[in-house]
């Protein structure tokens, strides 16, 4: 019995040209790797982008971090190997660096909106892990807020990721995992990162959109989205929001990703309503973000006046 | 389509905006000729051709006005600010072209006590302070609920401190002989110009080099070339040398037509970014190398 996605189609061993790693190296493809040996053990390989970014040894509750290169280098016995989208990628190596916490029973998704619901109402952060008949999803809140990219879900049919596909679920019984994370993980701070670097941008692309208008505030989007596309980052403005699609190998990837973000952004920003005034919407909407938020990207120095003169 | 069939003119924005600037310095030059060198020999004429000028200027920037502010939508915050700033620049074309007017009537008698030219300056005015007053608070007061009754008290304070002013200035002895309300309104002037002239100010000083602090830079020039007209009145003239009269004299003539002409080529500039975006031409954003 494999861990993730059971259902998945794995290729057999035998039908690959190369080593599934480096078959995800080659397409710079986000996967995962689950092999079990002839005595049994449970291992599991996650690659981002084609490099792997952690190995675990698997037991029925725990993930313990190990050497990537003991797993590449392991004969394979069984192995079950499953191409990500990134969104997926990300969950996934959450759950594998967080520690199951509690597990629900639910009667389908009347209980699940109940649950989701005072979830929010809570504010509560944490990563869920629905699987239900041949279902399995991963759902990321934060601060009770789930964003449309957090959610991804494995039907028979393949992945579907937005929080609606979940909710479609019909089957009667879900089994509930809910995750703790370990603050240093570099998952959860990766994880941070992300909403802290989403929620920022939204807050400034909002204030932004009051004082110039929408056609303004587009234009900006077409034209940061076009700055970024040499980088190949599944990295979207799209009115008000960014849309971050992609799996970042590295927390230092993310942050470089995410300057070069907000530096589009600035520069868009002190064309129209002057650096100072740009300035001012950084920091106004840099100051609302949540403490662990403001930390992460303090780390990263993803600050308000590194973005305008 | 063939070379030989390429228009001669292909009407862009950079190519509009050139013709605009050029034409713009153009005008203030034939009015910098009109007002120092007096070509025209009768007074009547020679002042009329500069009002003509100065309604063309004033034309431009309200036409301008109307396209930028019929590109927001009404529930967009920006759509006030520019509604209202385009209204002022309509009131104050109406007071441009009521003065071309009562100069064709009154030209030799002198103009009665209360004219439309002040109605319509006055309604500029309070146009765009309104303008003025509502980017301010998208800036400042975005959880402040006070409307637009809150500018209504500041207006009414201004009135206050104007018939303050007023008052004070009838106990020196200005303006001697004339009804209290002319005083009032000769006062109310500079006190209008000097509120909106400092806020303009501010809030070009806010956006800073960005585009959207231009069409302010208008409303300082208009602050400007009053406000010497204002210390003029007061018998400033006098305490001038001939060459500081000179350059004040050039500063307030020509000031007060570029106060139209910068805001309308700058509301000009914003409707072509906020209509075409990057196919305008006209966004050279400074781009800072983030890959290193």
């Amino acid at each position: 019995m494999w861990h993730f996605f059971t259902r998945a189609e794995s290729p057999r061993s035998t039908d690959l040209p190369v080593p599934p790693e480096l078959e995800f190296q080659g397409r710079n493809a986000t996967g995962l790797i689950e092999k079990r040996t002839a005595q049994g053990e449970h291992f599991a390989l996650l690659l981002a982008g084609g490099i792997p970014i952690g190995a675990y040894h698997l037991s029925a509750t725990t993930a313990t971090p190990i050497s990537p290169s003991d797993v590449i280098s392991m004969p394979a016995g069984q192995q079950h190997v499953v191409e990500l989208p990134d969104a997926a990628g990300r969950l996934v190596w959450l759950a594998l660096e967080s520690s199951p916490k509690r597990r629900l029973s639910l009667s389908g998704g009347k209980d699940w909106q109940e649950k989701r619901a005072a979830w929010q109402a809570s504010h509560w952060s944490g990563l869920v892990e629905i699987l239900a008949g041949a279902y399995q999803a991963f759902v990321f809140f934060w601060q009770g807020d789930i964003l449309a990219v957090d959610a991804a879900l494995y039907t028979p049919q393949g992945f579907v990721a937005g929080l609606s596909a979940i909710e479609q679920i019909d089957a009667p019984q879900w089994e509930v995992t809910l995750y703790e994370w370990q603050d240093t993980s570099p998952a959860y701070q990766y994880f941070i990162l992300r909403q802290a670097t989403v929620r920022w941008c939204h807050k400034i692309l909002r204030r932004y959109q009051e004082l110039v208008g929408r056609n303004l505030l587009l234009i900006m989007d077409r034209e940061v989205n076009r700055s970024l596309q040499p980088w190949n980052w599944r990295l979207e403005l799209e009115d008000d929001m960014l849309h971050d699609a992609h799996f970042f190998p590295r927390l230092q990837s993310a942050a470089h990703a995410y300057r070069a973000l907000f530096m589009g952004i600035g520069a868009q920003m002190s064309f129209m309503i002057g650096d100072q005034m740009a300035q001012r919407l950084f920091s106004e909407a840099f100051e609302t973000n949540l403490t662990e938020e403001i930390a992460a990207l303090q780390t990263q120095r993803l600050i308000p006046a590194a973005f305008t003169d | 389509m063939t070379d030989s069939h390429r228009p001669l003119f292909q009407a862009t924005p950079l190519r509009i905006l050139q013709i605009s600037t050029a034409g713009s310095l153009l005008l203030l030059m034939a009015l910098g000729w009109i007002y120092f060198a007096v070509p025209i020999p009768d007074a009547y004429w020679n002042d009329k051709a500069a009002d003509i000028l100065i309604i063309l200027a004033s034309i431009g920037a309200a036409l301008a006005g109307i396209r930028v502010a019929r590109l927001f939508k009404f529930e967009e915050a920006p759509w006030r600010i520019w509604w209202a700033f385009t209204i002022g620049l309509w009131c104050w074309l109406g007071g441009e072209i009521s003065g071309l007017v009562y100069d064709a009537i009154y030209w030799d008698t002198g103009y009665p006590p209360l004219t439309l030219i002040d109605l319509f300056w006055i309604l500029g005015y309070m146009w765009l302070g309104l303008s003025l007053y509502y980017q301010y608070r998208l800036i400042y007061g975005r959880q402040d609920k006070r409307g637009t009754r809150y500018y209504a008290g500041l207006i009414l304070l201004a009135l206050l401190l104007t018939a303050l002013l007023t008052n004070l200035a009838a106990s020196v002895g200005l303006a001697e002989g004339y009804p209290w309300i002319i005083l009032f309104i000769t006062v109310l002037y500079p006190v209008f110009d000097l509120a909106e002239g400092v806020g303009a100010l501010r809030l070009s000083l806010l956006f800073g080099r960005g585009h959207w602090s231009r069409p302010w830079w208008g409303l300082i020039l208009f602050a400007l070339a009053d406000s010497i007209n204002s210390f003029y009145w007061l018998g400033g003239y006098a305490w001038l040398s001939p060459v500081m009269q000179t350059i004040f004299n050039v500063i307030t003539n020509l000031a007060y037509p570029a106060g139209y002409l910068v805001a309308g080529l700058a509301l000009l500039v914003n409707y072509y970014l906020i209509r075409d975006g990057e196919i305008a031409g006209l966004i050279v954003p400074k781009l800072k190398d983030h890959t290193k």
